[in-house]
C-alpha cells in the first residue's frame, strides 16, 4: 500500500488519493495524478459542455488561456473550480471571447456539474449563417457522406469533410464532458469513420467512430456515436465507448442535452 | 511576471496561431497556506504574461548577437509554413483546395512595374469574386512590363485588398488565395498560390491595379508530385529534403546519411544499439573534435505517434549543421561541446504508426503472458520506476495492455537500455532534452515526486522561463513550464528523472504543439513553424549549459 506523502504544495491543492492496488486503466487513474491536472483541463471540460449544448458548428470554441482560477472544497459534494479563460474559434484560431465557468467534480462518479457563460466576438447572426452554410453543404450531397481517418495521419482534413468533422467535434464534446472526472480528461484524437444516414425530415444523421485521447492514462478510447442535427436545434447524441487496450470495459451514454443518465462505466475513480 | 518585450509589427500580416491575449490582472503570487477547506487561489502555472496586448505578429527580437541566427518569419500563420530556405523548387506542403484537386498557379506580383493597358478592363470590379469577362491568357511564365505611370498611391489600397484575398487562418482553406509571402510593405514582392478557379479573377485584379506579376510555378500539384518522387530517389542533398512533410523511417534514415555526407567534418552517425525488432538505433553526433568533451543529448520520437517530434528532430539536426560557423551561439557550443541527437528513438513504434496504427505510442516488444504488445519507453527508466512505496502515486501501469505500461523491470526495453548505456559510458553528458508532443510545455524533474528538490526549482525554473519566453517570441505560441508532477501529471520511470538522478543537472522535457485541437495528428504545415519556434528554446538551454559547466 503506498503511503500518500503530503507536501506543502499538496496542502494547497486537493489532496491526492492513492489507490495503487486498484489498477484498471493504468495506475494513473485513482492516483495523485488526478487532482494534479493542469488547469486547462478544468476549463476544457466546461468548454466541452458548452460546445455540445450550443449545438453550433460555426460557434465551436477551443480553449485559449486560463486567466484566473480558484478551487473550493464543498463538503459532502466535491471540488468546485471557478475559472476565467479566453477562447478561440475552433476552426480559425481567432479570438472568440472569454468565459467564466464553474466546474464541480462530484465525489461520486458522474459527469462534472458545469455552469458557463461566455462573451462572444462573433455575431450570433454570423454564426447562424455559418451553421446554415455548413448544414446546406451536408444536405446537398447527392449520396450519403462517408469518410475515414479525419484528420488523416498527416493532419489533413478534406474540405468536403470539414462540416462532418465539425459535427464530430460538437457531438464528441458531449461524450468527453460526460466521461470527465477530476482525474480524467479527454481530447478528440481522430474521427476513425463516419457514415451518413439519409433521413426524410430535415435533420442530418451520422454514425461515427471517434477516437478519444484520455489523460493522464494516455489511452485511446474508441467510441461509437450516433448523432442528429438541425441548425437551431439541440444536438442529439447517443454513444457507446469501448477501451481498445482493455477490450472488455465498456460504457454507454445517454442522449441529447440532458445530464441525466448515469454512465454505466465500470471502475472506481478514486 | 516579466512583460514580453514589444516588437514592431507588420501591419498586414495575417492572424497568428494564438489570439491577442486579453490584458489581465496580475496573478496573485504568494499562496496563503490555508487548510484545504477554504477558498484559495490556484497559481496558474507560470508562463510569460504580457502587461499589454501583444501585437498580433511579434517579430523575434533576435537576442542572438549574430543576426543570422533567428529566421525572421514572413508569415507566422501555422497553416503557412516558412520555407527554411528560399529555394523556389522547395516542395510545397499541400493546403486543402476548394472542392476538387486542381492545379494552382503561384503568382509573383511586383508592384513597382506597371502593366500594359490592353490587358486591363477598366470596368472590372475590384472584388475578385465577381465573374470577369476575360481573354484567354497563356499559362507560360510571363512577365509584364509597360509604360504606364504608377498611380500616386497604388500600394496601400491594393495591399488592403490583397488582405481580403487572404484565407481565414486555418487549414480549412476556403479563401481565395494562399499567401506564401505576405504583403508587408510597399515595394516588396508578394508570393501567392492561386487555386485554379480563381486564377482569372486574381490576374484581373492584379492587372486592374497595375501590379506586374510573374508566374513562377505553373502547377504546384505537379511540382509537388515530382518533388515527392524525387525525394524518394537515392541521393539528394540534405538541404533540399522536404522538412515540411512527414517522412517514413527509411526516408529519415537515408536523409541522415546525406547530412553526414554534406557535413563530413561536423556530423557522424553512430549506432548505439538495436530495437526489439532489430532495427538500428542511430544517433547523430555533432562534434568539431577534441576528446572527452562535455555533451548535450537530445532525443525525439520516443513515443512513436508524436510525429511532430521526429520531424522537428530532422529540422533541428539540419539547423545545427547549417548554423555551425554562421551562428555565434551554435559555433561556441560546438567548439567546446558535442551534441548527440537521436531522431527516431523508437523506430519499431514509428514503423508501426506508418504501417498499422497511427496512434501507437509504445515500443513493440512482446510481453510474456499477454496478448498486448509494447512498453511505454517513458516509464521504463530506473527513477521512481512503477511508483515505489515511498513515492506519491505515480502514473505508470503494471498492466501490459496499458499505454503507460512500465515494463517488467527498469531498462527492459532495448531502446531505453541503449541510451542508458551510451550516457553512462560517455560519462560527460551535461544535459538531456527529451522531446514529446502534445501540450506545449517545458518540463523539468521530477515526475515521480511531487516536490522538486529546492536546487532544481530555482535553477530549472529560471531557465525554463527564459526558454518559453523566447519560444513565444517567434509566433506567439504559449507554453507552460514547471516540474512534470506539478505541470502535467505524476509519472514514474521517465527519461529526465533518470538523467537528473544520474548526474545530468540540465534535464528537460518538451511537449511540442499543439494544445489539443489536432493533438498527435498535427498538420504537416505546422512542422517548420514548430521547429522554428522551438529552436530558440533549445538554444537557450544549450547556451546555458555551455556557460555553466559542472
Amino acid at each position: 500500500v503506498a503511503r500518500c506523502r503530503g507536501s506543502r504544495l499538496a496542502a494547497r491543492f486537493p489532496r491526492p488519493r492513492c489507490a495503487p492496488g486498484r489498477q484498471r486503466r493504468g495506475a494513473g487513474r485513482g492516483a495523485g495524478a488526478g487532482a494534479r491536472q493542469p488547469l486547462g483541463r478544468r476549463a476544457r471540460v466546461a468548454l466541452q459542455l458548452r460546445n455540445f449544448q450550443a449545438a453550433s458548428l460555426g460557434g465551436l470554441r477551443a480553449l485559449g488561456q486560463v486567466r484566473k482560477a480558484t478551487v473550493k472544497d464543498i463538503p459532502e459534494s466535491g471540488h468546485k473550480y471557478y475559472l476565467q479563460f479566453s477562447t478561440e474559434d475552433y476552426r480559425t484560431g481567432e479570438n472568440a471571447g472569454s468565459c467564466l465557468a464553474t466546474v464541480l467534480y462530484p465525489k461520486k462518479r458522474s459527469p462534472p456539474v458545469v455552469s458557463i457563460q461566455c462573451s462572444h466576438t462573433k455575431d450570433q447572426k454570423e454564426i447562424q449563417e455559418e451553421d446554415n452554410r455548413l448544414y446546406q453543404r451536408i444536405r446537398h450531397q447527392t449520396k450519403p457522406i462517408t469518410g475515414n481517418n479525419i484528420p488523416d495521419s498527416y493532419g489533413n482534413i478534406e474540405p468536403a469533410l470539414e462540416p462532418v468533422w465539425a459535427l464530430a467535434v460538437a457531438g464528441s464534446s458531449s461524450i468527453m464532458w460526460e466521461k470527465s472526472t477530476e482525474t480524467l480528461s479527454y481530447f478528440l484524437a481522430q474521427v476513425k469513420s463516419v457514415k451518413q444516414w439519409i433521413r426524410k425530415d430535415d435533420f442530418v444523421e451520422f454514425d461515427y467512430t471517434v477516437l478519444l485521447h484520455e489523460m493522464p492514462t494516455q489511452e485511446i478510447i474508441s467510441c461509437h456515436m450516433r448523432l442528429t442535427w438541425l441548425p437551431g436545434h439541440p444536438l442529439k447524441v447517443k454513444h457507446f465507448c469501448a477501451s481498445e487496450s482493455h477490450g472488455m470495459e465498456e460504457a454507454s451514454g445517454a442522449e441529447s442535452g440532458s445530464a441525466a443518465g448515469p454512465s454505466a462505466e465500470k471502475g472506481a475513480n478514486f | 511576471m516579466d512583460p514580453i518585450p514589444s516588437h514592431g509589427s507588420h501591419p498586414s500580416i495575417p492572424s497568428h496561431p494564438n489570439p491577442n491575449p486579453i490584458p489581465i490582472h496580475p496573478i496573485p503570487s504568494p499562496i496563503p497556506s490555508h487548510p484545504i477547506t477554504s477558498i484559495h487561489p490556484i497559481p496558474i502555472p507560470p508562463h510569460p504574461i504580457p502587461s499589454h496586448p501583444i501585437p498580433s505578429h511579434p517579430i523575434p527580437p533576435n537576442p542572438n548577437p549574430n543576426p543570422q541566427s533567428h529566421p525572421i518569419p514572413s508569415h507566422p500563420n501555422p497553416s503557412h509554413p516558412i520555407p527554411s530556405h528560399p529555394n523556389p523548387s522547395h516542395p510545397i506542403p499541400s493546403i486543402p483546395l476548394p472542392s476538387h484537386p486542381i492545379p494552382s498557379h503561384p503568382i509573383h506580383p511586383i508592384p513597382s512595374h506597371p502593366i500594359p493597358d490592353p490587358i486591363i478592363h477598366p470596368h472590372i470590379p475590384s472584388h475578385p469574386s465577381h465573374p470577369i469577362p476575360w481573354h484567354p491568357i497563356p499559362f507560360d511564365p510571363i512577365q509584364f512590363h509597360g509604360s504606364h505611370p504608377i498611380p500616386s498611391h497604388p500600394i496601400f489600397l491594393p495591399i488592403l485588398e490583397l488582405d481580403h484575398l487572404k484565407p481565414q487562418k486555418s487549414d480549412f482553406n476556403l479563401g481565395l488565395v494562399d499567401f506564401w509571402r505576405h504583403p508587408a510593405s510597399p515595394g516588396h514582392p508578394v508570393d501567392l498560390r492561386v487555386p485554379f478557379p480563381h486564377l482569372q479573377a486574381v490576374k484581373g485584379f492584379l492587372e486592374f491595379h497595375r501590379f506586374s506579376y510573374r508566374i513562377m510555378i505553373e502547377d504546384v500539384q505537379v511540382r509537388e508530385k515530382e518533388s515527392m518522387r524525387k525525394s524518394r530517389r537515392a541521393k539528394r542533398s540534405s538541404r533540399t529534403f522536404d522538412f515540411s512533410s512527414y517522412h517514413t523511417l527509411d526516408e529519415i534514415y537515408s536523409w541522415m546519411d546525406t547530412l553526414v555526407e554534406d557535413h563530413p567534418s561536423l556530423v557522424t552517425k553512430i549506432q548505439i544499439g538495436q530495437s526489439y525488432e532489430n532495427r538500428p538505433l542511430y544517433v547523430l553526433k555533432f562534434s568539431t573534435g577534441g576528446s572527452a568533451r562535455p555533451a548535450i543529448w537530445l532525443d525525439t520520437g520516443i513515443h512513436s505517434r508524436e510525429w511532430i517530434t521526429q520531424a522537428t528532430g530532422v529540422w533541428t539536426a539540419n539547423k545545427i549543421a547549417e548554423e555551425y560557423g554562421r551562428d555565434a551561439s551554435v559555433t561556441a557550443i560546438l567548439d567546446s561541446m558535442d551534441i548527440f541527437l537521436e531522431i527516431v528513438t523508437n523506430p519499431d513504434g514509428f514503423a508501426f504508426t506508418h504501417s498499422s496504427n497511427r496512434l501507437w505510442r509504445k515500443t513493440r516488444s512482446i510481453n510474456a503472458g499477454s496478448r498486448c504488445v509494447g512498453v511505454d519507453p517513458n516509464r521504463n527508466w530506473d527513477a521512481g520506476f512503477g511508483g515505489e512505496s515511498w513515492a506519491v502515486c505515480a502514473s505508470s501501469s503494471s498492466n501490459p495492455c496499458s499505454e503507460t505500461y512500465h515494463g517488467p523491470h527498469p531498462h527492459s526495453e532495448r531502446e531505453v537500455k541503449a541510451i542508458v548505456d551510451f550516457i553512462r559510458g560517455h560519462g560527460g553528458v551535461k544535459s538531456v532534452i527529451s522531446i514529446h508532443s502534445y501540450s506545449q510545455m517545458l518540463l523539468f524533474p521530477y515526475g515521480y515526486r511531487m516536490t522538486p528538490p529546492l536546487s532544481v526549482v530555482s535553477l530549472q525554473n529560471e531557465l525554463a522561463k527564459k526558454a518559453v519566453s523566447d519560444l513565444a517570441a517567434v509566433f506567439g505560441t504559449k507554453y507552460t513550464y514547471g516540474s512534470i508532477a506539478n505541470t502535467i501529471y505524476m509519472a514514474g520511470g521517465t527519461t529526465i528523472d533518470w538523467a537528473y538522478d544520474n548526474g545530468v543537472k540540465y534535464s528537460f522535457s518538451l511537449e511540442l504543439r499543439d494544445s489539443g485541437r489536432y493533438g498527435f495528428l498535427l498538420p504537416s504545415s505546422q512542422i517548420v513553424p514548430t521547429a522554428t519556434e522551438t529552436w530558440p528554446a533549445l538554444l537557450d538551454i544549450m547556451v546555458h549549459v555551455l556557460e555553466h559547466p559542472y
